[in-house]
């Protein structure tokens, strides 16, 4: 898990969208590229936070990007700051039972589209 | 859960200990440190106004954010130590959507912990240090 960036699995899920979302909308570069930025803060927070993975969905009708660390629990004590200034920058925080794995807890930040229309 | 290290270093108020930690000794290790928060807790301590002031508007903002939502809020002050306390929401799930007022609020913690209840609820802990400084470290 520790060399798997989130990044790469939400630009996979992005890709996947925007051929559905085409030829309306288009990916905002500006936008994605901001989008990484949070991904590798995201990054840093599971890591020290010791979860288990990631999971990436994409609401169809908002455009907006959800993006969960999964595990045990979620402690932040080290780069709490960082923690603050993400959670700043998204549309809604949310934490909920993972429905596959009971055990488990999804932190969840859910951030603006990346697409724009064409 | 968590992975242990085999090196860990806990920054401490007097210093940092480091220690190796395995299953042997994670026991003495956390008996260490608490012997040390209740040394420190039978100082003489005064309230940090500031840092209680803190504490209670994030509480209040808290409170404000969620109250149309069906979590219950509480908090604890001056426990386990004396210098600590805790604002904790507790949910089926939560969900916060003013997340620019609720970072505003969270920014004051030194700390959050997130985990699942044995009764199935999910547990947000926001800890906050130095409610109360000793007289000697004046």
């Amino acid at each position: 898990m520790g060399d798997i960036k989130v990044f790469d699995i939400v630009y996979e899920v992005i890709k996947e969208a925007t051929s559905q979302f085409y030829p309306i909308w288009g990916i905002d570069e500006e936008r994605l590229h901001v989008l990484q930025q949070y991904c590798d803060v995201i990054d840093i927070l599971r890591s020290e936070s010791g979860a288990e993975g990631y999971t990436v969905d994409i609401d169809d009708i908002n455009m907006t990007i959800n993006i969960g660390i999964v595990g045990y629990d979620f402690s932040i004590n080290n780069n709490f700051k960082m923690f603050n200034e993400l959670m700043d920058r998204t549309v809604k925080f949310s934490v909920s039972k993972d429905k596959e794995f009971e055990d488990m807890i999804i932190v969840c930040f859910t951030f603006p589209s990346v697409w724009s229309k064409v | 859960m968590k992975e242990l290290h085999t090196y860990d270093i806990i920054k401490w108020k007097w210093g940092i200990i480091v220690k190796k930690l395995d299953e042997s000794n994670i026991d003495e290790l956390i008996k260490l440190i608490a012997e040390r928060a209740q040394k420190e807790s039978q100082r003489t301590q005064i309230v940090n106004p500031y840092r209680v002031k803190e504490f209670t508007e994030s509480y209040n903002e808290i409170k404000e954010i969620i109250k149309l939502n069906k979590y219950k809020v509480e908090y604890l002050m001056y426990q386990p130590y004396t210098s600590m306390g805790a604002i904790s929401i507790i949910g089926k799930d939560v969900n916060i959507y003013n997340t620019e007022v609720f970072s505003k609020a969270c920014c004051r913690a030194s700390n959050i912990d997130i985990y699942k209840l044995s009764d199935g609820n999910i547990k947000i802990d926001l800890t906050f240090h130095g409610l109360t400084k000793s007289l000697e470290d004046e």
